[in-house]
């Protein structure tokens, strides 16, 4: 469904300097689909890389915080998603 | 634009820079529609205050609107603005991404765990699923390699930190702060899962006797005088042992004397390199009369000045 793209393309539409997605890659807070060289991320991780830029700049949430809003949020999604599912049985 | 940004944002016409901000920050919590997932109610009005706040959070803008009012800013409904806001709205948002047939690619290390314990999976140890959502974390290893074995590659067995034993391949001609990865012999993932990697740091022990240049290595070669003067032989070590190396007669401190193919293995080319011994003349420890005299008699008959032309004595 959705291309993916190089890390300038991410860059380009996030606002996020490269640098700074190579950092978040280390941080381990987006994990691109191929995280080899050259990495390529698909729309959940330039979704994702947005919502962390929000974070630090509109919400001014430290690294410490980004990481657990992250892991509450993954864990809020597969909950919603589970519910989904049981609803649908 | 139909609502004022003052009363969106919920300050007055004299709010500073600094409290338009707080005031945008405190609205954008709660708002965002990352942390509502599907509330459309929610979107509407973050996509508003962000609006507002493109405005207002910047000077220039904001002086505009307080001049001419929403006139300026003609056009711009709230999707509008909210694109314009620091471009970064250009796309969905995460929440978005997630609920496709099977879920996001980042909460789906979480599902497996649900009916076991969600509490201890909310609380459990870092570096959880979420940090590295589809496969198991990378581990990452530092190990020390003989010299010899960076130059001509091995293979050794290393017992990692967790007890595991692993075969950790060194390839020829490696150099120190060069990492090997491991595909899949990391910590264990998820539940149905893949491994994440290791990654495996090499440290090349320096040698006292070796030097790499690239694929050749360099060694000294002390040599007498007489050996300098009428030529020999000399054992010399090379990574594969002693070999018998001959020294021409004349060779001074600086020749440089190759033994080939005794260099590090070139990968690419499955070449090894050469082994270069850079001759150093050693004088003896003392000059006693007898060789003081000769080389006095022969040096008056073949004046030698190795400063060249203009430095004579």
């Amino acid at each position: 469904m959705s291309r993916n793209r190089k890390l300038e393309d991410v860059s380009r539409e996030t606002g996020v300097a490269p640098i700074e997605i190579i950092e978040f890659i280390h941080q381990q807070w987006i994990c691109p689909v191929q995280p080899e060289r050259p990495e390529l991320f698909d729309e959940e991780d330039v979704a994702r890389t947005r919502l962390i830029r929000e974070l630090r700049e509109d919400f001014g949430v430290n690294n410490e915080g980004i990481e657990l809003i992250l892991h509450l949020l993954d864990e809020l999604y597969a909950l919603h998603h589970q519910i989904k599912s049981v609803k649908n049985q | 634009m139909e609502k004022d940004p003052y009363e969106v944002l919920g300050v007055s016409k004299t709010a500073t820079q600094d409290e338009l901000k707080k005031a945008y920050r405190k609205l954008a919590k709660k708002l965002h529609p990352d942390l509502n997932p599907g509330n459309k109610e929610m979107e509407r009005r973050f996509k508003e205050v962000t609006g507002a706040y493109d405005i207002l959070g910047d000077e220039k803008k904001r002086a505009q609107f307080d001049t001419q009012g929403a006139a300026g800013f003609e056009g711009m409904g709230p999707d509008a603005q909210h694109q314009q806001h620091g471009g970064s709205r250009g796309g969905p948002f995460y929440y978005q991404t997630q609920g496709g047939p099977g879920g996001g690619r980042y909460s789906q290390g979480f599902e497996q765990g649900f009916d076991e314990d969600l509490f201890s999976s909310l609380f459990g140890a870092r570096g959880g699923a979420s940090r590295k959502p589809a496969k198991g974390q990378d581990q990452h290893f530092k190990m020390d390699v003989d010299f010899r074995d960076s130059a001509l590659g091995a293979e050794h067995e290393v017992r990692l930190p967790d007890g595991r034993g692993v075969r950790v391949k060194i390839p020829a001609g490696v150099e120190s702060g060069a990492k090997l990865r491991l595909a899949g012999m990391g910590h264990p993932g998820p539940a149905g899962k893949p491994a994440g990697d290791l990654f495996v740091e090499l440290n090349v022990k320096p040698s006292t006797q070796f030097r790499r240049m690239g694929q050749d290595l360099e060694v000294d070669l002390p040599v007498s005088l007489s050996e300098a003067a009428l030529g020999g032989e000399a054992r010399v070590a090379t990574i594969d042992g002693q070999v018998l190396l001959g020294i021409p007669a004349g060779v001074t401190t600086g020749s440089r004397l190759r033994i080939r193919g005794k260099g590090a293995l070139d990968r690419a080319t499955s070449k090894r390199g050469d082994q270069i011994a850079v001759v150093r003349v050693m004088m003896p420890a003392t000059i006693d009369p007898e060789l003081r005299e000769a080389i006095r008699v022969w040096s008056e008959k073949n004046p030698q000045n190795p400063r060249g032309g203009d430095n004579v004595a």
